[in-house]
């Protein structure tokens, strides 16, 4: 028994194999030749999407392994590192994604409705969020550097903090020329009369603007209770390390170059277990008598290497996620969308909401759970 | 052919109602400002060691509602739904196994002289406290 | 028109244009998104970097030739086999089956016009290629010496290239990663009416496993290469134990990918040996039902026994119970494969063509590799092989016993459908031959001296092993000159070939129903869909010189309704 069925449409002669891009079709103008109909573009796109949200999602599993792993080994450097991170802050950008995730949600209601305008408006809102979340971001990393809350290998928090570089600054360059550029360009589009790219670039340039409001956000909050606490602990812990106390000799040796830290120290005592081991089995051993005072703060840096991961992964990810909307927007600023054509706002939308999940996670794990 | 394609419009969107979103950020803040609060009041409200199962319990119930509106998981094709949570699956699987190896040689790592438990320095020696 | 003008027509020989000759310029196939086009570009691609990783394997194996220093010092002997084996596994293996043939053949055998997202396709293309070039930059800088497997601490410590590597690594996981996802949604959604998963051939069952496993193992590579490319350049401690880290971690998460990668190399090849031992004994499979679920059970299974890489790694004892105990599951799928093959050829009309040289060489030597790798899953004969010549032996005959004899079958197989010409018979069974012998040669007294205790991975050995590393290295230049005859046969075919028809085999899949090689749009007629093993629909027609389907008599049977497609 055999059955016969139409695999393929037979397109006409001229119509030009070398063009894969967009055939005319009879679905519309974005309805790619190898397929049949709008919706099983649809589908498929919409499926390989969530096979995307899938693989990101092991991606961050690692994160998680890494961070469940660490915390149940030294239990004690979370309850003492989550201090450090302002749960105010950290809920205000919960509620920035969340309401991100909302315009997002909105705006595919909007490409599945044909209305583009509307969804301009949701996506470049969802866009100013995006870079409200980076701008307070922004804050809190350079907040920590300065005090050396760095990751494992650069931890100096405790010890005198040396002038250090503009980071805000380094941070904020690539956003200050990003919006100049943008709001450049619309200038020129304006000048030029050219409406839609004076719309696309004035939405851009309002959109950066978002980074600024929470850079204003995140430096107006009252969180500097926090600091002065823990800046008291530190110039406790800055005494400390004067002591020749462990804290500072472990970090200044692997601050240098780790490498000939193991040289030099016993390597076997590094090569076991958690850095916090270093109990100066060398030179510093005679000072490890006074190592016991129980309000002793533990070498944070295992934490910090943790969290740097974890949340610098997902910044790029909204880095990543910005780009994908500025698609969007020149998209639905072209009109593109319609009812039967709405994928790509769709699974924008799908990976954008993954971002906001993993934040959601993030939050209670990294700024909550004492 | 061409019929049939004027038809699916209503068939593959599927818009959500403006209400229902704005409900479920409602939800979304409210549940935020929940878990901020319990975990400003974890010592008021006697939740201690739970406090790690509720806040996590709270972000799932967050991530759920995300996922079920927002990604419009409620509305979409069994296999999608399936390969989305079979993702957890793996996910679980991964950290499940790591984890239990991990705590099986944690002891190793917890006896080996750390901070809270500082070696004493005898004879030159260090010795740990067990 | 008659019936016979029809097959003709449409089964003969290729008609003047097809997608080799459509366009033309470099430009027509660097930016070509036809699938075809870029699984030859695949192809040619993974062939040159297997030829660089296989001059490092002749290389290793003469140096081995005695037991003292010939022509490599220790650190150039470290990293030649770690250049071996990192280029073996992440630039030829992986992706040689399913981005090369798979690319090639899956929306043909389907009966789709192209893959779901070509754009991703060429994507996935020129991320291979960047990520290549990373292995190459890393291989003329100060190369690599820490085994393929990156194994934290010493790589962090160690001066070789480990991050250009690692880039790499990160970019080739990407690369399958967007394969695996194009295959997976094609198989979904782009199956014509009346294709229904279980008129799918094996080889899609295979290809479709092994996607889903690229795309749930292989992420968890990624963000390992990144933590370690986080640990080398910023020193994050999480896996230097120097800075608090966790060593064993590394290793689970290495091998949370690279246990399950081991699949992503031999499912692929499995599916292609289902396709060659049925078509060229001209015999339906035998329980193709149980084929296509032990592969997607392989998949699952894959995921559940990394931590038999760990047994003495200093892994728990708990955990080394469980994965060993888990270990043995896999053999549960994999017998059910070899056996259903068997029972296939069995009275079959076996034709000793190339590919089925191939197809039955893997047999034999799949079997062996299969069942030397449940002595190493056996906690108790584990400690004693672990990283002995035994290991080396044991993946050696699953991943070249059986994945490179796989490929190089499916590639004789499927070679007259992508040139359009045929091959000197007589030379392709030599080259097998010869291939089948050397290989034995190489990798058998392997198993001997490691069971004796030779340990892997070292420069230098005791003369009492170096009878056998003789042989090995004898064999190995065996299977250097079957590779190079199978090589010469095939280049020389595109020259002197004879015109291949639409189905030289006789098979009933539908790639063999489009002509050779095919054109653009894959099928320039509808497509007859039948049961893929269904040899009784196929018929040998004097006219084309081939096989051609049984068309019914254009007046017997009104046109059938096509079934509606699954909606996933």
């Amino acid at each position: 028994m055999t059955t016969a069925a139409s695999v393929e449409h037979h397109e006409e002669a001229g119509d030009g194999h070398h063009d894969h891009g967009h055939h005319e079709h009879h679905d519309g103008p974005f309805i790619a030749h190898h397929f049949e109909s709008a919706e099983q573009q649809f589908d498929s796109g919409k499926l390989g999407m969530w096979l995307f949200l899938v693989q990101e999602i092991l991606f961050f599993s690692g994160l998680f392994v890494a961070y469940i792993i660490y915390r149940n080994h030294n239990p004690e450097i979370f309850e003492a590192a989550h201090v450090h991170l302002d749960k105010w802050l950290g809920g205000l950008n919960t509620i920035v994604l969340l309401f991100s995730s909302l315009t997002m949600a909105w705006a595919v209601r909007c490409a599945q409705l044909g209305k583009n305008l509307a969804a301009v408006v949701h996506i470049v809102i969802t866009m100013v969020c995006a870079n409200i979340f980076l701008g307070v971001k922004a804050i809190e990393y350079t907040h920590k550097w300065e005090m050396g809350l760095f990751w494992a290998n650069y931890y100096t928090y405790g010890q005198p903090q040396p002038d250090h570089p503009p980071y805000l600054m380094y941070i904020s360059a690539p956003f200050i020329v990003c919006t100049l550029v943008a709001a450049f360009l619309a200038t020129v589009s304006r000048v030029r009369e050219s409406d839609f790219w004076f719309k696309f670039f004035l939405c851009i340039t309002i959109s950066f603007l978002g980074y600024f409001i929470g850079l204003g956000i995140a430096w107006a909050m009252p969180s500097s209770g926090h600091d002065d606490h823990h800046g008291g602990h530190g110039s406790h812990a800055v005494h400390a390390a004067a002591d020749g106390h462990e804290e500072g000799h472990g970090k200044e040796g692997h601050g240098d170059s780790h490498d000939e830290s193991h040289g030099k120290d016993d390597g076997h005592g590094h090569a076991n277990d958690a850095d916090h081991a270093e109990q100066g089995t060398d030179s510093g051993a005679a000072a490890m008598a006074t190592a016991d005072e129980p309000q002793e703060e533990p070498d944070l840096g295992g934490f910090f290497s943790i969290y740097y991961a974890m949340t610098g992964l997902h910044a790029i990810h909204i880095l990543a996620g910005i780009v994908a909307l500025t698609w969007l927007l020149y998209r639905t600023l072209a009109m593109h969308f319609r009812p039967n054509y709405f994928g790509p706002v769709e699974n924008v939308g799908l990976y954008w909401h993954l971002v906001d999940l993993i934040w959601i996670y993030l939050f209670p794990m990294m700024y909550l759970i004492h | 052919m061409s019929d049939n394609h004027s038809e699916e419009h209503a068939y593959f969107s599927h818009p959500m109602p403006v209400w229902m979103l704005l409900l479920v950020f409602v939800s979304l803040v409210f549940l935020t400002v929940l878990t901020v609060v319990m975990s400003e009041l974890t010592e008021a409200l006697m939740i201690g060691q739970w406090e790690l199962w509720v806040s996590m319990g709270i972000a799932t119930l967050k991530a759920m509602l995300v996922i079920f509106f927002f990604m419009h998981v409620l509305y979409d094709k069994p296999f999608n739904k399936m390969l989305f949570f079979s993702s957890f699956l793996f996910a679980a699987l991964f950290i499940a196994m790591t984890l239990l190896d991990t705590y099986q040689y944690s002891d190793d790592v917890t006896s080996f002289p750390t901070d809270d438990r500082p070696a004493r320095v005898v004879g030159g020696k260090t010795v740990s406290e067990n | 028109m008659s019936i016979a003008q029809q097959k003709e027509k449409l089964f003969g020989h290729a008609p003047e244009e097809n997608f080799l000759t459509e366009s033309k310029g470099w430009k027509s196939w660097f930016f070509t998104l036809d699938h075809k086009r870029i699984g030859i570009m695949y192809l040619i691609g993974v062939m040159a970097a297997f030829a660089l990783a296989g001059i490092f394997a002749l290389i290793l194996r003469a140096e081995l030739f005695t037991p003292n220093q010939m022509f490599l010092s220790n650190t150039n002997y470290n990293k030649m086999f770690t250049l071996h084996g990192a280029i073996m596994v992440f630039v030829f293996i992986i992706p040689s089956i399913p981005a090369a043939l798979g690319n090639f053949v899956l929306p043909i055998m389907l009966g789709a016009k192209d893959v779901a997202f070509p754009r991703l396709n060429l994507a996935s293309f020129y991320l291979w290629m960047l990520g290549t070039i990373f292995f190459i930059f890393a291989m003329v800088s100060t190369q690599l010496d820490t085994g393929w497997t990156f194994y934290t601490p010493y790589s962090v410590q160690t001066s070789s290239a480990v991050i250009s590597a690692l880039t790499g690594v990160f970019i080739l996981g990407f690369s399958s990663i967007f394969t695996g996802l194009n295959f997976i949604v094609t198989v979904n959604t782009m199956r014509p009416p009346g294709m229904t998963w279980f008129k799918m051939p094996l080889l899609l069952w295979a290809l479709y496993s092994t996607a889903l496993i690229q795309v749930l193992a292989t992420p968890v590579l990624a963000i390992t290469g990144l933590l370690l490319l986080g640990e080398r350049t910023l020193g994050l401690g999480i896996f230097d134990p120097a800075l608090g880290g966790d060593p064993v971690l590394f290793q689970h998460f290495f091998w949370f990918y690279s246990h399950p990668a081991v699949y992503i190399m031999i499912l692929p090849a499995m599916g292609i040996i289902s396709e060659l031992i049925s078509v060229h004994s001209q015999k339906k499979i035998f329980g193709y039902e149980f084929i296509a679920y032990s592969s997607i059970a392989i998949a699952i299974l894959s995921f559940l026994v990394w931590g038999h890489h760990m047994f003495t790694s200093g892994q728990s004892e708990m955990l080394i119970l469980i994965f060993s105990a888990l270990t043995f599951s896999v053999a549960v799928p994999s017998a059910v494969k070899v056996f259903n093959w068997v029972a296939t050829l069995y009275k079959g009309s076996i034709v000793l063509t190339t590919p089925m040289c191939y197809a039955l060489s893997f047999i034999f030597l799949f079997g062996i590799g299969g069942l030397t790798g449940l002595p190493l899953g056996t906690l108790s004969t584990d400690i004693h092989l672990h990283d002995t010549y035994y290991v080396v032996a044991h993946f050696h005959y699953v991943m070249v016993g059986g994945t490179l004899i796989a490929f190089l079958g499916g590639v004789f197989h499927w070679w007259p459908k992508m040139f359009g010409r045929m091959y000197s018979e007589k030379g392709g069974q030599l080259g097998a031959l010869i291939v089948f012998i050397g290989f034995n040669l190489t990798f058998f007294p392997q198993f001997i001296m490691g069971s004796r205790g030779m340990p892997r991975r070292y420069a230098r050995y005791d003369p009492e092993f170096q009878i056998f590393h003789q042989v090995s290295t004898i064999g190995s230049l065996v299977l250097g000159v079957g590779l190079a005859i199978a090589a010469y046969v095939l280049l020389v075919s595109l020259w002197r070939g004879k015109r291949a028809t639409g189905n030289p085999w006789g098979a009933a899949t539908l790639e063999f129903q489009c002509c050779s090689p095919p054109t653009f749009h894959n099928f320039e007629h509808e497509v007859i869909l039948h049961d893929p093993y269904d040899f009784e629909a196929i018929e040998f027609d004097e006219k084309v010189d081939g096989y051609v389907p049984v068309l019914p008599e254009p007046a017997e049977e009104p046109a059938p309704v096509p079934e509606p497609v699954e909606s996933n």
